[in-house]
């Protein structure tokens, strides 16, 4: 609570175009939010630009950050996502997903980085996430399609397609299998109090 | 632009449909025109922007326990090197109207925008000087705001003047492949584009018909993101995307 009051004040600040409050976020967020960009980039010279386009984004919109709207890190986390997810996309970068399955890999130094790191893939993330939430009990009752479809479509920004293409199963179960895990994933948070309805 | 279908599915059943759209939305799984139908309908529907905060919420928690991974020292350079210089104090300037506009907009930032404009044309007689507008007032003023309610932009026109002054007060943040663009809205009609925008700055802007005519029925102004577009090329016929700015017109005299 602390830090989220912290973060607040620091982005308040930032809106009146302080930079010492914008290196002391920096520094307080930049190696977290690298992770963020990192999981859906998986290269790190990729998720350094991700990461300056939000850090410059945040300088320019603090003004419309709102505590009584989100939390801070809600905030940052989506931006970081939403600039890494629009460099996967817009520069047509093929995700490692997708280089690891050609026969030929431009990105073949990312996809070796990814496989020597387990910690990175989908799964792991997700599970990390559901010990620390601790909503295992809850999340355990989500079947293996809807828990892959979901670490994928969150932690490699894949759409409906390319999950359906990862998973070897029609476009149709893929869409139904994200939405069942992100339902459950809400439900689950909501039970444990880490989020409201 | 693909229309999300809102009116045809009623009751729990819509609801559904926005909580999945919602969600679609957050999780970047909208395809780009849905994407910006369903922005534009999120602009105008509190309701679907307090699901999309849920949503948000909810999946920034999957982001929570993510490793930890130290950036390289250069960055933080490079971002520096992105920002404006820390601010000296300023000599003292001639206080322009849009700096007397500016101030009074931002003393009525609890009121709503219009009370802002109106509050302002009080100090219309201050204006401008002989350097601006000669003696003349504005006849039309609007003060856009942003998502958190601060003001970004202001308009003014004189009443025959094809013309409108803007200055923007924080640059309005964009892809390069996209612009600024004004848009007047009156009720009961379609958003008619009036001019493209600078990314910042001041700026007096060509417009098509005569203010009093342009801005007749306007009871409100807005910009959204649209490709860019040669100077003096057509604008465009509807906004593409949602509104990143707006605020209320009003006539002062």
């Amino acid at each position: 609570m602390q830090e989220t009051q912290d973060l607040s004040s620091l982005l308040q600040r930032i809106a009146g175009h302080d930079h010492q409050a914008f290196a002391t976020l920096y520094d307080l967020t930049s190696r977290h939010l690298m992770g963020v960009a990192y999981a859906t980039l998986l290269d790190r010279t990729k998720a350094e630009d991700a990461l300056q386009e939000a850090y410059i984004s945040v300088w320019r919109f603090a003004g419309s950050f709102n505590p009584h709207l989100a939390a801070p890190m809600t905030w940052l986390i989506t931006i970081v996502r939403n600039k890494a997810r629009d460099m996967l996309r817009s520069a047509r970068l093929q995700p490692v997903y997708e280089s690891s399955l050609a026969s030929e890999s431009s990105d073949e130094v990312d996809v070796l980085e990814t496989q020597a790191d387990p910690q990175w893939e989908p799964d792991v993330l997700l599970q990390t996430h559901i010990d620390e939430l601790e909503v295992h009990a809850c999340m355990d009752r989500l079947k293996p399609g809807p828990r892959q479809a979901l670490a994928l479509a969150y932690f490699r920004s894949m759409a409906h397609a390319e999950v359906a293409q990862s998973l070897d199963v029609p476009l149709g179960t893929a869409k139904a299998w994200i939405r069942r895990g992100l339902e459950r994933l809400k439900g689950c948070l909501e039970a444990n109090s880490l989020v409201t309805s | 632009m693909t229309q999300i279908r809102r009116m045809a599915v009623p009751g729990s059943a819509r609801d559904r449909h926005r909580d999945v759209l919602a969600q679609r939305y957050v999780m970047g799984l909208l395809a780009p025109s849905s994407r910006r139908a369903f922005m534009a309908w999120m602009s105008q529907d509190a309701r679907l922007q307090a699901l999309v905060r849920q949503w948000e919420h909810a999946l920034a928690q999957l982001s929570m326990h993510v490793p930890h991974m130290a950036p390289s020292p250069a960055l933080w350079r490079r971002i520096q090197a992105q920002l404006p210089p820390p601010r000296r104090p300023a000599p003292a300037k001639p206080v322009h109207w849009w700096t007397l506009l500016w101030r009074a907009a931002s003393l009525r930032m609890a009121g709503a925008a219009l009370a802002g404009a109106l509050g302002a044309a009080v100090l219309i007689p201050q204006w401008g000087g002989p350097d601006e507008e000669g003696a003349v007032p504005a006849s039309y003023v609007g003060v856009l705001t942003d998502a958190a309610d601060q003001p970004a932009l202001v308009v003014a026109s004189l009443r025959h003047a094809r013309l409108v002054q803007v200055k923007l007060l924080r640059p309005i943040d964009h892809p390069a492949a996209l612009q600024p663009v004004l848009w007047a809205l009156a009720p009961g009609e379609a958003p008619r584009a009036v001019a493209r925008l600078p990314d910042r700055g001041k700026a007096n802007l060509s417009i098509a018909l005569p203010a009093d005519r342009a801005f007749e029925r306007v009871t409100r102004l807005a910009v959204s993101l649209e490709p860019i577009g040669s100077p003096g090329s057509a604008l465009p016929l509807r906004p593409s995307g949602s509104y990143v700015v707006s605020g209320h017109c009003a006539k002062v005299w």
